[in-house]
């Protein structure tokens, strides 16, 4: 093959070639630089070692400055008495924090309506990221776990985004162990938790006390086409089981899943749960399911047995007590004469 | 009349040699000199401006300064903190030469499939390439397929080998057929396919909770752009499009016909295969670090071939460059519309690219027919 080497070969060779030593000399630099460490606290006596989603860390001092990326992270950590650690969060303008936190959450920097960017989060030079969903270490937006640990910071994620669900509560008290051991706040956590599982276990206490059976119900998260439901391994399964609701969906190999229409028809629920959120409201998700030709033969059409739960409501935080109760209330007033 | 030429002939893929029109067409034959300057300029200025803008204001002053203090140690005492020093250094210039690198690599990879196939329609896209390339990295992402086996390189070879299928299918028919239009038409039944694919381990093989990070790879960004991702398609850039540009004059060959270019001792089976193979190297590059970015590849070959005409030899450096242009204010916009959330970037190019190439479009055949 004859080769040419003509003016504008030789043009783009020599912008190549420019682009590659830059590139090769800012490489080469950028390993010099460390990264400034915040304001560091009394260290541990011992390292304090855990292990999260299969990554583990060791802290030398708990963590003083605090990244949080989802509204019911800052709330757990406010909670967990260290609200005055956190430098800033995502998701901060949310109008109805937690009644006893809102006076705390209202006062921390709110960095972006959803999350915030790589950037933000650097420039904050926070010592620890805690994530509540999966989307708030995501990869492609450059602020996934591997790019923060690689700049010295630690990072948290709720487990029950780890991909196993949250079959059971015993995950919401490990990763709430967890927490307070890093953040060298055991006690106030190990207390958080406390409230969290009496409460849960007084729900169900008091549906086995009045010898209600569990009512088969239908979670309906959105969806027209084909319905997005709850499946057996995520938390609504589980505030299905405390609130005395048979989620008939169980099968479901995923915390939320597309099901169909006839296997709804088929499966006849007594109730159904409507999740509250986003661009379509509860009151027009339940027309719609009254309006659906199959959906509106099953009993829990007919005799208009719907219970609305907000998805906010649906995290591993004290918030799932709210639903537990809220959908428990629903589905069994018997057990609840107090009620209205 | 050369874009104008181009554009229409390649509809009858037999229609005679558009090449000789094109030699003896007067007014696209602007020097290289004139225009390649100019962009180069405009890709540095670009370049500078994507560094300096960011979601945290850093003065403009402060970013320079810690740009020269990085290639000349020593020359300030620091004054800013180390973090912006890791958000100038380690997050911005690599995503600006990031964007810089896939536009450039896409652009050469739609001149050069234009070339070969002698269709203004063909670009990494419509011959199926980026979709394959999007399906391989979907596999890994999604399912785990290969597990980090090759590190680094993981994510392209899985691109590179998502690519090599379509790009079979187009070699087979253009072992066996004459007509290069199926070239095109196995591309297109082959993105159909791959998108079908894609799909389908998304919804259903994939967790629900992965569609979110996953569309957004789809839709293309360089949020996560480092430098140690920026050398597989620095290299590739750099050797398969150095190699691509040498060829220039054989794919210009490929512009009379492949009668008359085998009749001038091109090999246009072996050729046409090699270019075809160069161009699921660069789109494979390309897409494993930005995800599917459209419209480069189609706009920008047209560009090209408006500004300096159908001679490869001469609008690969032009396409290359205009596509870094490209790619790095489109980059840009899409960090800078809402102050709260990144726009992916294949959605900006998209968007604006689209209206460009009919305005492209309308001027040049106004002008011309």
């Amino acid at each position: 093959m004859p080769v040419d080497f003509r003016r504008p070969a030789r043009d783009a060779a020599a912008a190549l070639a420019v682009l590659t030593v830059a590139i090769a000399a800012l490489t080469g630099c950028s390993r010099g630089a460390d990264t400034g460490a915040g304001p560091s606290a009394a260290a541990f006596d011992e390292p304090v070692s855990i292990t999260n989603c299969g990554r583990t860390a060791t802290y030398d001092a708990p963590p003083q400055r605090i990244v949080s990326m989802n509204d019911h992270v800052t709330e757990t950590l406010i909670q967990m008495g260290v609200g005055d650690r956190i430098v800033g969060m995502g998701y901060g303008e949310k109008d109805d924090p937690l009644p006893e936190t809102a006076e705390q959450f209202r006062a921390i920097p709110s960095l972006a309506a959803e999350y915030p960017t790589y950037e933000q989060i650097r420039d904050l030079e926070p010592d620890l990221v805690v994530g509540g969903m999966r989307s708030a270490f995501d990869d492609k937006t450059g602020r996934g776990r591997d790019a923060l640990e690689q700049a010295g910071i630690h990072t948290f994620l709720f487990s029950e985004y780890c991909g196993a669900g949250f079959s059971d509560i015993a995950l919401l008290e490990n990763d709430f162990a967890q927490l307070g051991a890093l953040l060298g706040a055991e006690e106030q956590a190990a207390e958080l938790t406390e409230s969290i599982t009496t409460e849960l276990d007084a729900v169900r206490a008091r549906l086995e006390q009045a010898g209600v059976a569990p009512v088969r119900t239908f979670f309906y998260d959105s969806g027209e086409a084909e319905p997005l439901s709850v499946g057996g391994v995520g938390i609504g399964n589980l505030i299905a089981d405390y609130a005395g609701a048979d989620n008939i969906t169980a099968e479901g190999p995923k915390p939320y899943f597309t099901t169909g229409w006839e296997i709804v028809g088929e499966r006849a629920p007594e109730a159904i749960v409507v999740l509250d959120y986003g661009a379509t409201s509860a009151q027009d998700k339940i027309a719609y399911l009254k309006n659906q030709p199959i959906v509106a033969t099953t009993p829990a059409v007919r005799n208009d047995r719907f219970v609305v739960v907000p998805l906010d409501d649906f995290f591993e935080s004290s918030r799932m007590v709210d639903s537990v109760a809220t959908i428990a209330r629903g589905l069994h007033p018997a057990a609840f004469p107090d009620a209205q | 009349m050369t874009s104008a030429g181009t554009l229409t002939g390649p509809s009858s893929p037999h229609a005679p040699a558009p090449a000789v029109r094109e030699s003896a067409g007067g007014a696209p034959h602007r020097s290289l000199w004139l225009i390649l300057p100019p962009l180069l300029a405009a890709l540095v200025l670009a370049l500078a401006g994507a560094v300096s803008l960011g979601t945290v204001n850093i003065p403009f002053g402060d970013v320079w300064a810690i740009v020269v203090h990085r290639l000349a140690p020593g020359t300030f005492t620091p004054w800013w903190t180390a973090a912006r020093e890791a958000i100038v250094v380690d997050s911005r210039l690599p995503r600006a030469l990031t964007a810089a690198v896939v536009g450039a690599a896409l652009a050469i990879a739609g001149v050069v499939a234009q070339a070969v196939t002698r269709n203004p329609l063909a670009d990494p896209y419509l011959l199926g390439v980026s979709s394959g390339a999007g399906f391989g990295v979907v596999l890994v992402t999604v399912l785990g397929v290969g597990g980090g086996a090759l590190g680094a390189f993981t994510l392209p070879f899985a691109a590179f080998l998502g690519a090599l299928v379509p790009l079979a299918g187009a070699v087979a028919v253009s072992v066996r057929a004459h007509a290069v239009t199926a070239i095109v038409l196995v591309g297109v039944a082959m993105s159909m396919v791959f998108s079908a694919a894609t799909t389908f381990t998304l919804l259903v093989l994939g967790d629900d909770h992965q569609l979110g990070t996953v569309m957004r790879w789809l839709a293309g960004g360089f949020g996560d752009a480092t430098w140690s991702m920026l050398t597989v398609p620095a290299l590739v850039l750099l050797v398969v499009g150095g190699g691509v540009l040498l060829c220039g004059r054989q794919l210009n060959l490929l512009l009379v016909g492949d009668d008359g270019a085998t009749a001038l001792g091109l090999d246009v089976r072996r050729f046409r295969i090699l270019i075809l193979l160069a161009v699921s190297l660069l789109t494979a590059a390309a897409v494993a670090v930005s995800g599917t970015v459209g419209f480069i590849g189609l706009l920008i070959p047209h560009v090209a071939g408006h500004l300096v005409g159908r001679n490869s030899v001469r609008s690969i450096p032009v396409a290359a460059v205009a596509g870094a242009l490209a790619l790095v204010l489109a980059d840009v916009v899409a960090r800078s519309v809402s102050s709260s959330t990144e726009l992916p970037v294949g959605v900006v190019t998209g968007l604006l690219g689209a209206p460009a190439f009919l305005v492209m479009l309308w001027r040049s055949y106004g002008r011309e027919w």
